[in-house]
């Protein structure tokens, strides 16, 4: 039963992956990156992870997604999905080269790979979660609140300044 | 039953995806998709790893770098809305192109 | 609960910064910005509170359960990033305030960057050390487009984070694939981690994650063959932006890579090599590349490439032979006040001259203000590692330390590419001294500028002069 949830679950994620890299329109791009974060949420469940799997939904699913398309939506991208190519000129050695990673670290594994079973560790339930985040990960808690309130004020700086000037449309 | 070999598989694919789509993509809205899928490729990975050792080192360091992806694009998305207003697109390279020449100013 | 772990005292210097860049908000929001010229005493009056803390025996236990070190190296770290936002920041709202940057985003966003740089030079596991970094990437992406009326600042934050983020992507899976493997998250027990999987199977995977880490680190610190990014970045931003991406980012990151290097000590021949070739290409491309910049800003820009290849190699002497990080630690503070003081210098001169940095713009200007000229011939020949001023001892440091680790090949080609860097360096002050002006009439600092110039210039020579002050202070402070 699980290794059937694993490879169904995998190849959506893959598929979804595919997806994000082959589609020309963003928003069929930003769908498939949903697929791949529904998929992995999924994942999580299998890993006896259901905290982190709901943080996973809200998060990627929600918040992260949904900002994307705000994103594709606000700026009305139509422009861009009728270009002719949507690759980049000459960029078959850079295809070339994120397939040579790929195959650098599956090489890897051919070479040996881990010996582990994956149920070993403990539940990831909310409370064991709560534990381990305000005790001994205290400190990185608190610097992600740093790099929230950061982004927060950046993203606020950057985009204030709206109307752009007459010359830079020159 | 899957073993954290087959995890670990699952997580480089979708890695090597990422890197690929970074590499060959011009939207930069779709560039930021790919290194989405980056991070996701190395949560899983740290999922899965913390399953295997017995701790919950793996899904506390997931859950935080779930933070920092999601500020990435919050930042990232506004750097593009920043850029789209002044040159219309999101085409990297049609960016370059109303760019032009001169970069060296105050 | 056990707090005894805890000692929220060893945070009390980032706590600090990042208190001060939440109440400029605060204040800015609370006065509607009708105050903002007071905001940059508050985020002075944090740091110079923070400096007070690094100097504080209350800090010098660790904290948060091994997560806060209070070592030489977090010292260092510390108080490299704090100096240079001393120089950095009344310069750069004398910068803001000309150019109509918004001055109360600056400062906090400069000082939550500086948050993260601390964290990281202080970092004790992988998971801080990944989010000290995004704290001060993101901010920094952030600043570099606070121009955003101007279409190069605009394209330098883009870039910056594109490559920034792609960077963070290798660096999270490769410490996924070490930290798994190693079964650990503290920095200081990969190493033991490490050997204890050594021979089996696991060990590749091991390998791979030390790869793809150093990768993503090697983009962060803008070495070749990840450089392509950094002269865009660093000559689209505004300039004290740069300056500060220059100085105190890049100090706080060799900090960072300067730790996880040495915890990896064990597996060094598998990184050497790698480490190796990018630290001389780095010490090459830079140097030349610098010396054919007719822009001065793009010349300083790829000079600090050229010095990431010599702390590179510093790096690369620590882990493999045992060395302490000491020569690392000693190169990054006169490094740090030179390039903080030339970036506004080079702000103030252009300014006043072409508004693009021309190299032509330093013709003549020991006639039209000749303190400055000198003080521009002593900052220039401090980076280019004259004696005695303190360029030299870090160089000296680092290659020595490169030569005792058994790397005399690149010991060599640093000394080498360090003559080439004279050249470019010498080029501005032959003009400033040499050259008929072309513009007549005195060029006067300001009195923030002329601060951090002399500040700045004092320390090359007392560092240079004196260099056991520094490397004392550091080695008595903690473990």
């Amino acid at each position: 039963m699980e290794g059937i949830l694993f490879v169904l679950l995998s190849v959506l994620a893959l598929g979804g992956g595919l997806w994000v890299l082959l589609r020309r329109s963003p928003v069929d791009s930003a769908l498939g990156l949903l697929t791949t974060m529904v998929a992995i949420a999924g994942h999580y469940m299998l890993l006896d992870a259901p905290f982190l799997a709901a943080v996973q939904l809200i998060v990627y699913g929600g918040a992260v997604i949904i900002l994307f398309l705000f994103v594709i939506m606000l700026l009305n991208l139509r422009q861009d999905r009728l270009r002719a190519r949507r690759l980049a000129a000459g960029r078959w050695v850079y295809a070339l080269a994120g397939v040579a990673v790929l195959f650098c670290l599956a090489g890897i594994f051919l070479a040996g790979g881990t010996s582990g079973a994956v149920d070993a560790g403990p539940s990831g339930t909310v409370e064991a979660f709560g534990e381990a985040l305000f005790r001994r990960w205290v400190y990185p808690f608190e610097l992600t609140s740093v790099l929230l309130l950061a982004a927060l004020v950046g993203a606020v700086a950057l985009t204030r300044h709206a109307a752009p000037k007459a010359e830079d449309k020159a | 039953m899957p073993t954290l070999n087959h995890y670990l598989l699952l997580a480089i694919l979708l890695f090597g995806l990422g890197v690929t789509g970074v590499l060959i993509r011009r939207n930069a809205l779709v560039i930021l998709m790919c290194v989405e899928l980056m991070l996701n490729a190395a949560n899983l990975a740290l999922v899965a790893f913390g399953r295997s050792g017995g701790s919950l080192e793996g899904q506390a360091f997931a859950f935080f770098s779930m933070t920092v992806a999601a500020a990435e694009v919050a930042v990232g998305l506004a750097i593009v809305v920043l850029i789209f207003r002044h040159s219309g697109s999101t085409d990297l390279e049609s960016i370059r192109l109303v760019g032009g020449g001169a970069r060296e100013e105050q | 609960m056990d707090f005894s772990g805890l000692n929220v005292a060893a945070l009390l210097p980032e706590l600090l910064v990042s208190g001060g860049g939440l109440l400029v908000m605060a204040l800015h929001a609370a006065f509607r910005g009708r105050q903002d010229r007071q905001l940059v005493w508050v985020s002075l009056a944090s740091v110079v509170a923070a400096l007070a803390f690094c100097l504080n025996p209350l800090t010098v236990e660790p904290g948060y359960f091994g997560s806060a070190l209070s070592d030489p190296m977090a010292f260092a770290g510390r108080i490299t990033v704090l100096a240079a936002l001393v120089l950095l920041l009344p310069g750069g709202v004398a910068y803001a305030r000309s150019r109509n940057l918004p001055q109360a985003e600056y400062l906090s966003l400069s000082l939550f960057a500086a948050t993260g740089m601390m964290a990281l030079a202080s970092a004790g596991d992988l998971i801080v050390l990944f989010l000290a970094v995004e704290v001060l990437s993101i901010s920094l992406y952030c600043l570099a487009g606070l121009m955003g009326e101007r279409e190069s600042s605009r394209q330098a934050a883009l870039t910056y984070f594109l490559a920034g983020s792609f960077a963070s992507g290798f660096l999270l899976f490769g410490m996924a694939l070490l930290s798994g493997s190693a079964g650990t998250l503290d920095i200081a027990a990969l190493g033991t981690g490490l050997a204890r999987v050594s021979g089996t199977g696991t060990q590749w995977v091991a390998l791979g994650g030390v790869v793809l880490m150093i990768a993503g680190l090697l983009f962060k610190v803008g070495a070749v063959p990840f450089h392509s990014w950094v002269a865009e970045v660093y000559s689209g931003s505004p300039t004290v932006v740069t300056a500060f991406m220059s100085t105190a980012a890049k100090a706080a990151a060799f900090a960072g890579f300067g730790r996880v290097l040495l915890a990896l000590g064990s597996v060094s021949e598998a990184w050497v090599p790698l480490v190796g070739i990018c630290a001389g290409a780095t010490m090459i491309l830079g140097n030349f590349t610098a010396l054919v910049q007719g822009n001065f800003k793009r010349m300083l820009a790829f000079s600090s490439v050229a010095h990431a290849g010599y702390l590179l190699l510093g790096l690369m002497a620590v882990g493999a032979a045992g060395e302490s990080l000491e020569a690392v630690i000693f190169y990054l503070l006169p490094y740090v006040l030179a390039n903080a003081a030339l970036f506004l210098v080079a702000a103030k001169v252009s300014q006043a001259g072409s508004g693009n940095y021309k190299l032509d713009d330093y013709k003549g200007l020991a006639r039209r203000n000749p303190w400055l000229a000198g003080l521009l011939a002593l900052l220039l020949l401090g980076l280019a590692g004259m004696p005695p001023l303190a360029g030299f001892m870090g160089k000296f440091m680092v290659f020595s330390a490169a030569v005792r680790a058994g790397h005399t090949g690149l010991a060599v080609l640093g000394i080498l590419t360090s003559v080439v860097a004279v050249f470019t360096y010498l080029r501005p002050v032959v003009y400033a001294w040499f050259h008929e002006p072309e513009e007549s009439g005195a060029l006067n600092l300001d009195g923030g500028l002329a601060f951090v110039v002399w500040v700045a210039g004092a320390g090359l020579l007392l560092l240079g002069l004196w260099p056991r002050l520094w490397l004392d202070l550091c080695a008595g402070i903690g473990v």
